[in-house]
């Protein structure tokens, strides 16, 4: 169509379009488009996408707030699992506020059980005084996404799973060392007081003393197995109060193995009078773990220097900073950028996931996670927000 | 020799297995003295003494089998006993071919570390038998003159006191002499005796 020419520095279109012209665009656009053309939406009609979407024959009326004879009764319309009056609809509430209504999201639920998703906005139609004469919505089919979205958090939570399984493989071995050492204390102990009491005069204080240890190592060998468990439990997130400290000191129990088999020294610097954190403590050990994981990881190949892992706790502005420095092959800037991502990986067998869902998991609690390059190694190191009223 | 009464020496990393440890090994009757860590035990001063070292495989800092061959290059020769939380064959094998007495996994038997270590401070006690002789027979060897050490080389590699005179120059009365000074400073009752002794000094 020729466009009427326009004066220099100034732009007016001057579009001439048809009634039939509109609703053919319309019948074309593949959302919803709905109008009504009284202050009440007492009638709403819609372009084709919007009679197929909603399983209606075309002109009929399709508003929740018309008469009652008109009411489309083959589907509702939800929100969060709950039914939507007909002043919660977009469009009715666009009319009686004369403000627009935006980026609402609506589930169609039909009476055979289905469902559609739709995401969509809606703004009064005013006459030149400025009253409300109707309103029109717009909205598109969201549903596909939503599932796909829905599909992605549970393969994310699997995923999650899976690399928590998978470490457990890995620490399974020193699980047994963790708890053999106990048990070989056990054993050890129980075999002195035999040997002693079958003696004429046995050292009846000594073998007092190795039975006390006995139930004393036999504690540790149970607390140890209780701390498995929980790691292994897949729970819903739990919400409690977290001495930031006494989680990492477990973790360095639980990698022990690791950290001596790869001849790692372990080196905390926690600070006193931490405030608690608020959050679940198997998730925030998961994410320790992976940090001190890669951390090992980044040392093999390190000869030339110590092995060393520092792990520190202090006060930050609102909360609490951990921070994971290993005095591995580092990262380059590059890559450092790039190690959030997932399916990124600058190991050979990694699949890239660890520190996603590090992130993810940190996030989940209102704080962040990051990386800084060291003078040998790197940095990992995470900030939590803390209760303030509570102090440990 | 005087034998001092023998040390057994634990390194563990573990303050449960260490206490345990300790306590079984004073109840039969032995001194027993304990390390976290290898570089404790490197820094207690009897280590020349007699006695047998038990060592975690795995140690803060370092592998017990890396500290064993550490102590071999320092001239420590201790016999090591090693205790591991993990049944794992290739360490085994490599400790026992690095000269391990013994490979146990935790927990043990009483009895077998009982017994290991016996037979640790058994070897203990014969390679220091052995090592005090060579120290004599080396110390005898240098009380001799160059020139009885001379003959005292050829005697031993089969020569005959003629051959022995013609190639040194000196008369065969001269080198009787000789040889029966060296035999007397060597304290060897027989030629045969002195062979032995010098085929001893040169292992």
């Amino acid at each position: 169509m020729a466009l009427p020419p326009h004066a220099p520095g100034r732009v007016r279109w001057w579009v001439v379009i048809n009634a039939e012209e509109i609703a053919a665009i319309l019948d074309a656009f593949p959302g919803m488009a709905l109008i009504a053309r009284d202050a009440e939406c007492r009638r709403i009609t819609g372009n084709c996408a919007a009679y197929e979407l909603l399983r209606m024959p075309k002109g009929a009326n399709i508003s929740k707030s018309g008469p009652e004879e008109e009411l489309p009764a083959r589907f509702r319309i939800m929100r969060d699992g709950q039914q939507l009056s007909a002043i919660e609809l977009p469009m009715q509430m666009a009319a009686a506020t004369a403000q627009p209504v935006r980026n609402s999201e609506l589930t169609v639920v039909f009476d055979d059980g289905s469902s559609r998703d739709l995401l969509g906005n809606a703004a009064p139609l005013l006459d030149e005084q400025g009253t409300v004469k109707g309103a029109i919505g717009v909205f598109v089919d969201i549903t596909e996404r939503k599932r796909a979205q829905q599909a992605l958090r549970e393969t994310q939570a699997e995923l999650a799973h899976a690399t928590r399984l998978l470490l457990m493989g890995e620490l399974l071995a020193a699980i047994a060392h963790e708890v053999n050492q106990p048990l070989t204390g056990v054993v050890t102990n129980g075999n002195f007081a035999l040997r002693e009491l079958a003696n004429e005069n046995p050292k009846l204080e000594q073998v007092q003393e190795a039975v006390a240890w006995m139930v004393e190592d036999g504690k540790r060998a149970s607390a140890v197995i209780s701390r498995i468990r929980s790691l292994l439990k897949k729970d819903a997130p739990c919400r409690s109060e977290i001495d930031i400290n006494d989680a990492i000191q477990e973790v360095v129990v639980l990698v022990r193995d690791e950290t001596s088999r790869n001849r790692v020294q372990v080196r905390l610097r926690l600070a006193t009078r931490l405030p608690c954190v608020v959050g679940d403590r198997v998730q925030l050990q998961q994410v320790l773990i992976n940090l001190v994981m890669n951390g090992i990881e980044a040392m093999q190949t390190v000869n030339a220097r110590p092995r060393q892992l520092n792990i520190t706790s202090e006060a930050h502005a609102d909360g609490v900073l951990i921070r994971v420095q290993d005095s591995g092959v580092g990262l380059d800037p590059e890559r450092a950028s790039r190690v959030f991502e997932p399916y990124f990986t600058t190991k050979r067998h990694g699949i890239g996931l660890g520190l996603a869902i590090s992130r993810s998991i940190i996030e989940s609690h209102g704080g962040q996670l990051w990386t800084e390059p060291a003078a040998d190694g790197a940095i990992f190191q995470f900030a939590l927000p803390v209760d303030e009223h509570k102090e440990l | 020799m005087s034998e001092t009464a023998p040390v057994v020496s634990v390194v563990d990393d573990d303050p449960s297995v260490r206490r345990a440890i300790k306590r079984l090994i004073s109840s039969v009757g032995l001194h027993v003295q304990v390390f976290p860590s290898g570089q404790e035990l490197l820094k207690s001063k009897n280590l020349g003494e007699p006695g047998c070292l038990i060592l975690d495989i795995r140690l803060p800092g370092i592998s017990g089998l890396d500290f064993q061959k550490n102590l071999a290059e320092s001239d420590i020769h201790l016999p090591v006993i090693f205790i591991t939380a993990h049944g794992d064959i290739t360490m085994a094998v490599r400790a026992m071919k690095a000269g391990a007495i013994e490979f146990l996994t935790k927990p043990f038997r009483d009895q077998d570390l009982l017994d290991a270590i016996q037979v640790a401070l058994e070897k203990d006690r014969a390679r220091r038998r052995q090592k005090a002789e060579i120290t004599v027979v080396l110390e005898r060897l240098e009380s001799l003159t160059t020139r009885e050490r001379e003959v005292i080389g050829m005697v031993v590699k089969g020569m005959l006191n003629k051959e022995i005179a013609s190639k040194i120059g000196v008369t065969e009365n001269t080198v009787k002499v000789h040889r029966s000074r060296a035999l007397q400073k060597m304290q060897a009752h027989s030629l045969a005796d002195l062979v032995r002794m010098v085929a001893k000094a040169q292992s």
